[in-house]
């Protein structure tokens, strides 16, 4: 009887090659994942850079950086009838923000055009241009969406206008206010308590009366007027932009709404809502004369595990893109020295910084 | 009856990967405020490298833990992270002690 000469693969066979192929894959995976960040990073570092040089070209040209965003002068905590103001923060009409006031820079020439800064960022006339989706401002590696989402109130329900809700382009970059912040606490508060010294947790009460630039200590804040020769730590040695991924909270290009609030969108146990100032603004801490149970300042630089709405946060691995002031872009561990940190976002401590 | 013996290999190995991957993906679980408190200043002190800061913050580990302030199983994670500072591990150290704040985020 003649036997049948089988041909092709046994069990086993077809087996050790699945597994073979599998082990394969599992050590190529991780290779290929990487190499894609790599690229969205890349990504990330050149909408990062194109805004540096955005900054350096809007200060040939006005003389100064933009300001952390626009409000009516409210230094007596009023303003003209009609124009809208926040009670608490003294946030007025119009509000547009640093990367608004960028868009000429960015070729976005018919964006900047349809926009009058003099008017209030939620006139309606302006409720297709603010929804406007702009890629330079959305990093590849954020989650948590790229569409524009509609502001919300202190509650967390949409922030509502004249009867309507304001819907704004969405940013994954922000832009410094410094180590002290001066948000929601700015306004009627007429005093507030900063840092001299953060290496020996020394503070001073201040008189704010609603101007901000007796506290701030970055390059932008409401109304700022920062120009390179104020940045006496030098451009090179300063914090001017960073990223927050909408995994953690919405910003904005647009600018600074008043009554909005920004909500983080999981928590930790020391996370909450923040002013709307941080639509478009962070800061480094320490803030407020904040300190630990050991009494050392409070300082929250890049992913740091707070998880504050008001802190930079990214999702690349290991750390964070930051923006400096001579437009360069640095990616920065999310263990950088705390301390190394707070000094790089202050424009004028006059700190001897050790390389990073 | 060769059948089930396999079975039961497959089952008993897939059991111990799930532990494993489990106990090693989340090594920390929810603490207290005064914990994470702790956590908080021991991040600090590791990231700057400050050894006189530690010893102070041992101190007033130990003795929140004295005063019942904090569980077993917290004093073990937060004795844990200050002995691999103390024994100049400091990345090591900063890095348990972002693990143990970042275990505390919910929805994330």
């Amino acid at each position: 009887m003649p036997t049948k000469n089988k041909a092709g693969f046994t069990l086993i066979e077809l087996l050790v090659v699945i597994a073979i192929i599998g082990v394969l894959i599992s050590l190529l995976l991780p290779a290929v994942q990487a190499a894609r960040e790599a690229a969205r990073r890349m990504s990330c570092t050149n909408n990062l850079k194109q805004m540096g040089v955005a900054l350096q070209n809007f200060h040939a040209t006005h003389n100064r950086f933009p300001a952390g965003y626009i409000s009516h002068p409210t230094n007596d905590g009023t303003v003209p009838s009609g124009v809208r103001i926040d009670p608490t923060t003294w946030d007025a009409a119009p509000g547009w923000g640093w990367a608004a006031q960028l868009l000429p820079y960015l070729e976005q020439g018919n964006v900047a055009q349809s926009i009058d800064q003099a008017e209030p960022i939620w006139a309606p006339e302006y409720a297709d241009t603010i929804a406007t989706r702009l890629p330079v401002f959305l990093c590849p590696s954020a989650t948590g969406g790229t569409e524009p989402f509609a502001v919300q109130d202190e509650p967390g329900d949409p922030l509502m206008i004249a009867g309507s809700e304001i819907v704004v382009g969405r940013s994954h970059y922000v832009a410094s206010h410094g180590q002290e912040s001066c948000w929601g606490e700015c306004g009627a508060t007429t005093t507030g308590e900063i840092f001299t010294d953060i290496y020996n947790s020394i503070t001073q009460v201040v008189q704010i009366d609603g101007d901000v630039s007796r506290v701030a200590d970055g390059p932008f804040y409401r109304n700022s007027r920062t120009r390179m020769r104020d940045i006496t730590d030098g451009t090179s040695n300063t914090i001017f932009l960073g990223e927050h991924s909408s995994a953690l909270s919405e910003k904005t290009w647009v600018g600074v709404i008043p009554g909005a609030f920004t909500h983080p969108n999981f928590a930790s146990p020391e996370n909450g809502s923040d002013a709307a100032a941080t639509l478009t603004l962070v800061h480094a801490g320490p803030s407020g004369g904040e300190l630990d149970i050991l009494g050392v300042p409070i300082i929250h630089p890049i992913n740091f595990p707070t998880f504050h709405v008001g802190q930079m946060v990214s999702e690349h691995p290991g750390g964070g893109n930051i923006g400096l002031g001579d437009s360069s872009v640095r990616f920065v561990s999310e263990d950088i020295n705390l301390i190394l940190f707070a000094e790089l976002s202050s424009i004028a401590e006059g700190e001897l910084l050790e390389e990073f | 009856m060769v059948q089930n013996a396999k079975n039961r290999c497959s089952l008993t190995t897939a059991t111990a990967l799930v532990a494993f991957l489990a106990i090693g993906c989340s090594q920390y679980s929810d603490i207290s405020p005064v914990a994470y408190k702790y956590s908080k200043a021991l991040y600090s002190v590791c990231n700057r490298q400050d050894a006189s800061r530690l010893s102070k913050l041992a101190e007033k580990i130990e003795a929140a833990r004295t005063a019942s302030q904090l569980t077993d199983e917290e004093f073990a994670w937060l004795s844990g992270i200050v002995a691999s500072a103390q024994a100049g591990e400091w990345q090591v150290a900063t890095r348990a002690a972002r693990q143990l704040m970042e275990a505390q985020v919910e929805g994330r």
